[in-house]
């Protein structure tokens, strides 16, 4: 597969954006935790609690990012660059992703391409905290509660 | 002071259920009722539990999970006000009386919350361990009206997030609840329980909150569009 060469308008800014395009990334620890419910992505930061709804387009860079694709991959496909660019930088502010400079480029799968193409918006994500004392105070989600629950004293 | 019935759900509880439940027969106002419910433990949880009839009711069900024991405890209490432990923590001789009171005073209170205090299994609680405040199961007192509003607590995946579900959809409903800044229960922590690493895919369940708590938010930025 050819990989997509987005177009770099000034050489600073080229720079920048080859850095953001030309590399893999990876969730920002252990604390970030992400699933589809009914094509519906969810990522929330147990840390934190803070959680992450995301549109179609935003989905498909964060499946292309998660396959291990580089967002060099993702241009070319519908969405602009400039787009994919700023979403993969808020990514980061937001502290859902690091950049992994070890990671190999992996190929984009077929449906993340799909769905690239398909995208009628740009990407974009919404913040929520309104579960966030409720998550951290949570006792249960520190503990191993192999044999019981709610807090998993392990049998005698 | 209105009457109050306690749900202890349990699931292979036998080492600390006894406790749980002299801590709750103890306090300074007792229970009008206490209901046990054994979610299908391979352990004697359910004839520890049998073991303080009259006062305490155990029901047994398979094991559905901490969210459908809970439900189907509330629907035996007939009291008007309700209270939760987990098998494993313990109230405080005096907690009932100082929560009932609030909700006496306030009666536009739906729910009151207090402090809870570490300590560790097997070594009695000498006051110095963490504190952690917020809506926990075995922290709160709520009037029976309210839970009947919010309907029964869910079981998730990989069973975490069943409260935190359950306290959301509370707060959605702009039911009012107050937390006090007094330790008036105990969490029980066993060396080695606690997990520093993340259990993968166990998690599940507290995604699975924050979808259904994204579906809210969408719903309520809809109607207010649309209103």
């Amino acid at each position: 597969m050819q990989r997509q060469q987005c177009p770099l308008p000034a050489r600073k800014l080229m720079k920048v954006r080859h850095k953001v395009f030309n590399q893999s990334y990876k969730v920002a620890g252990p604390d970030i935790v992400h699933e589809e419910f009914d094509g519906d992505l969810v990522v929330l930061n147990l840390g934190t609690g803070r959680y992450f709804g995301f549109n179609a387009a935003a989905a498909a860079i964060w499946g292309g990012l998660m396959a291990g694709a580089r967002p060099a991959r993702f241009c070319g496909l519908g969405l602009a660059d400039a787009e994919i660019g700023r979403f993969v930088a808020e990514l980061a502010d937001l502290g859902l992703i690091l950049a992994d400079p070890e990671a190999a480029d992996a190929a984009l799968p077929e449906e993340i391409r799909q769905a690239l193409a398909a995208a009628v918006s740009a990407p974009s994500v919404e913040s929520y905290d309104d579960l966030s004392d409720l998550i951290v105070a949570d006792p249960i989600h520190d503990v191993d509660q192999e044999t019981g629950w709610p807090h998993g004293i392990r049998p005698a | 002071m209105q009457p109050y019935g306690v749900v202890i759900p349990a699931y292979n509880a036998a080492r600390t259920l006894a406790e749980a439940l002299e801590s709750v027969l103890g306090q300074s106002v007792p229970p009008a009722e206490v209901v046990v419910v054994d979610d299908g433990s391979s352990d004697n949880t359910a004839t520890i539990a049998a073991g303080f009839a009259p006062r305490v009711r155990v029901l047994r069900q398979s094991n559905t999970g901490p969210g459908a024991a809970t439900t189907r405890g509330v629907q035996e209490i007939t009291s008007p006000i309700l209270a939760f432990l987990d098998a494993d923590d313990l109230w405080l001789p005096g907690k009932m009386q100082v929560q009932l009171q609030v909700l006496h005073d306030n009666p536009d209170l739906a729910l009151v919350s207090c402090r809870m205090r570490q300590f560790r299994h097997g070594v009695p609680d000498d006051g110095t361990g963490e504190e952690r405040g917020g809506l926990l199961r075995p922290c709160v007192v709520l009037r029976r009206a309210v839970f009947d509003a919010v309907g029964p607590v869910l079981d998730l995946p990989g069973n975490r997030g069943d409260m935190v579900d359950w306290f959301a959809r509370l707060r959605a409903g702009g039911h009012r609840t107050m937390e006090l800044d007094e330790v008036l229960a105990l969490r029980r922590i066993l060396p080695g329980s606690l997990s520093h690493g993340r259990a993968a895919g166990r998690d599940i369940g507290y995604l699975k909150v924050a979808h259904l708590a994204l579906l809210r938010n969408r719903r309520a930025a809809t109607d207010g569009e649309q209103g």
